[in-house]
């Protein structure tokens, strides 16, 4: 746990990346795939990431020692253009914010967490969208999307967050 | 007033209603500090299960850093009224939001701590996890204060004052009512054994009403109550019998008392009758002595010389002128008859006077017989009695020894009123007297003895002292003067002035003796009572 949160210490004092970084390692927490998204009850979650490396360095140093329900947090990077295998949470950064359109499209029907960090991401069909807002990252989430891919949203993480799109009336 | 002088039924009130207000706080005490722990743990477990619904709700918002969110949360403890303050700690332990009542008040949140539970002075605070799937991501404080807790004490010390007033007021009813069981028939024994006390009727019993200790009690009073009336009937008939024989001792005393002063007054008559003898005697001598005197007178007398003278002139009747003119021997005749008628009338004139002396001291011993006579036929009878006389009559009765010892006689006589009472023992105690005072006088063998007779008065008393210069008595003999068969003189019995005390004691009087020691002479006195009332003026 010292670990854990030294970890998130340095998140949230230092850039922006610490803070998505921390979000994105909390997500399974808050999100609760269709069984036969893993193939074990001890696999790991697997969270890829599309993003510039010093992102991914920033992801792999909040996935330290985390786990969730005893299923172990791993990190895979995605070469831009590449498809992702097995994944719980894609997370495409702006920089390759092009290749979210099709990828997501792609995606669709996945129970795979895309979150992204662009103003459209979520009229892209992405789940989670990163935004800044007065200084912070705020939470936008499209349940609609969520639906699609067969992902329960913590109604936790829905009071949180500053958008909440597709809710159903 | 000390409790162990209050009054019985008093103190067992006292004691039951103590007894029953300790028992009754006790159980309240108990049964508050029950409800304040219970009240306490209840707190704790409330206020758990509200911070940790809040705790599971803020997860989210530390996970997501939206510190609003999480004080939105807090918010939500503003509906309870006893939290004071709350914080939600991030992971690192900072403090991520802050819920205060008071805005005003000051709140500096303590350092985190991921559970624990205390009550700190009037607060009580309480940390929790803040848990996310299992996982801690933060904590939450909170701060509760005490006044449900307070405000319930002083609700159950305000139900426990009434109830203990009302148990009070019940207890003091019911034991006031249930104490008399116990105390009422304590009270009758008590007032009854009072009652007893002071009316010493015996004969009364105690009402008995079970057989516990208390009837024990009264059965033992009742026994002793029994006892006392026997012993006071033993009492009664022995102090009854007492009293008989006190009285049959009384009249044998009396009897013996009588037997007693009549023998003194037979002893002191005897006495006086020696007196008297021995006063006869002497006159009698003196007569004794006139009639020798008288005899010889008679026998010396001239008659024969005067027988001589008549025959010698019957011899010479015939020439009696010449016998008488010329005889030598009847030349004497005429003086020889001279001679003799003068003798014959100086003898005669010797005899008249023996005669007369004889005569004088016959009539004395007429005198002192007569007067013995009178004593002894009025003894014990009460009459007038003038002091003075009396005094001279035994004065006479002794004056033939007081003479013959050579004691002057001063007489110091006051005028005093008459007397009324019995004579001769006045006069038996003033011979005894007069003859002690001879004999010590003569024991003295002093060349100036003096007798002094001083009678007085004063103070409704007459006093009669008899006061002598002769031998005096020592200090010791003083004190026993007056005791029975004490005497200093080898031919005296010891009955005279004992005797004479008791006579003078009798009389209402008393007979006192004073000496300034051995050979500085005695006086003793007899006082008398004399009520000027009583003394016939007429």
């Amino acid at each position: 746990m010292d670990r854990q949160t030294a970890g998130f210490h340095r998140a949230t004092v230092s850039s922006e990346y610490q803070v998505k970084a921390a979000f994105l390692v909390n997500f399974p927490k808050y999100a609760e795939w269709p069984p036969e998204a893993f193939a074990e009850t001890n696999s790991p979650i697997v969270i890829t990431v599309l993003a510039e490396t010093n992102v991914a360095e920033e992801v792999q140093k909040a996935i330290r020692g985390r786990a969730v329900n005893g299923r172990e947090i791993v990190l895979q990077r995605l070469a831009s253009g590449a498809e992702p295998g097995v994944c719980h949470i894609l997370f495409i950064s702006a920089a390759e914010q092009r290749h979210s359109p099709a990828l997501l499209a792609k995606l669709k029907n996945a129970s795979i967490l895309t979150v992204g960090e662009s103003e459209d991401f979520l009229r892209s069909g992405g789940i989670i969208n990163l935004a800044r807002q007065d200084q912070k990252i705020a939470l936008q989430v499209n349940l609609k999307a969520a639906g699609r891919a067969r992902i329960k949203i913590s109604s936790k993480l829905l009071t949180v967050a500053k958008l909440v799109e597709g809710k159903e009336e | 007033m000390k409790f162990r002088d209050l009054s019985f039924r008093r103190k067992q009130t006292l004691i039951m209603m103590l007894t029953s207000s300790v028992a009754l706080l006790i159980a309240c005490a108990a049964f508050v500090a029950y409800d304040v722990a219970t009240f306490r743990r209840e707190l704790a477990e409330d206020a758990i299960v509200l911070t940790d619904a809040i705790a599971n709700n803020c997860a989210a918002s530390i996970d997501f850093d939206d510190p609003k969110a999480a004080a939105d949360m807090l918010t939500a403890l503003s509906a309870n009224d006893n939290i004071i303050s709350a914080c939600v700690y991030s992971r690192d332990g900072s403090v991520f939001a802050v819920f205060q009542r008071d805005k005003g008040a000051r709140f500096v949140p303590p350092a985190m701590r991921t559970a624990g539970q205390e009550f700190i002075g009037e607060e009580f605070h309480l940390f929790r996890p803040v848990k996310q799937e299992g996982e801690v991501v933060g904590a939450i404080f909170v701060a509760s204060d005490l006044n449900d807790l307070w405000a319930r004490l002083v609700r159950y010390l305000g139900i426990m004052g009434l109830v203990l007033l009302a148990s009070l007021l019940i207890a003091l009813v019911l034991s006031s009512q249930l104490q008399r069981l116990v105390s009422d028939p304590i009270l009758n024994l008590a007032q009854l054994a009072r009652s007893v006390a002071q009316e010493k009727n015996y004969a009364t019993r105690a009402a008995k009403h079970g057989n516990d200790e208390l009837g024990q009690l009264v059965d033992g009073f009742n026994e002793m109550l029994a006892q006392i009336q026997v012993r006071d009937a033993a009492l009664r008939t022995a102090r009854d019998d007492l009293e008989k024989r006190v009285e049959e001792r009384s009249k044998e005393l009396e009897n013996t008392h009588r037997q007693l002063v009549d023998a003194s007054r037979r002893g002191g008559m005897a006495e006086i009758a020696t007196n008297v003898l021995h006063n006869v005697g002497n006159v009698l001598n003196s007569v004794n002595v006139s009639a020798s005197i008288i005899v010889d007178n008679v026998k010396k007398s001239r008659t024969s010389s005067l027988a001589k003278v008549v025959t010698l002139l019957r011899e010479h009747a015939h020439d009696l002128g010449a016998f008488l003119t010329d005889d030598p021997r009847g030349k004497h005749v005429p003086a020889l008859l001279a001679q003799l008628s003068e003798h014959l009338i100086a003898d005669q004139a010797a005899t008249v006077t023996e005669l007369n002396s004889l005569l004088q001291n016959v009539e004395h011993i007429k005198e002192i017989v007569a007067m013995q006579q009178d004593y002894a036929t009025f003894g014990g009878v009460k009459e007038i009695i003038n002091m003075v006389d009396l005094v001279e009559d035994g004065l006479r009765m002794n004056r033939g020894a007081l003479n013959r010892h050579g004691v002057e006689i001063v007489r110091e006589f006051e005028q005093v009123p008459s007397l009324n009472a019995e004579k001769h023992k006045i006069l038996q105690i003033l011979v005894n007297l007069l003859r002690n005072a001879k004999h010590a006088c003569q024991e003295s063998r002093r060349d100036d003895k003096r007798l002094t007779i001083r009678v007085t008065n004063g103070d409704d008393r007459i006093r009669i002292s008899v006061i002598d210069n002769g031998v005096g008595i020592s200090p010791e003999n003083l004190t026993r003067i007056f005791n029975h068969g004490f005497t200093t003189r080898k031919d005296g019995h010891g009955f005279g002035l004992h005797s004479g005390a008791l006579a003078a004691k009798e009389m209402g009087g008393s007979l006192t003796a004073q000496s300034d020691g051995t050979g500085l002479g005695a006086a003793f006195t007899l006082e008398l009572p004399c009520p000027s009332r009583e003394v016939p003026n007429e």
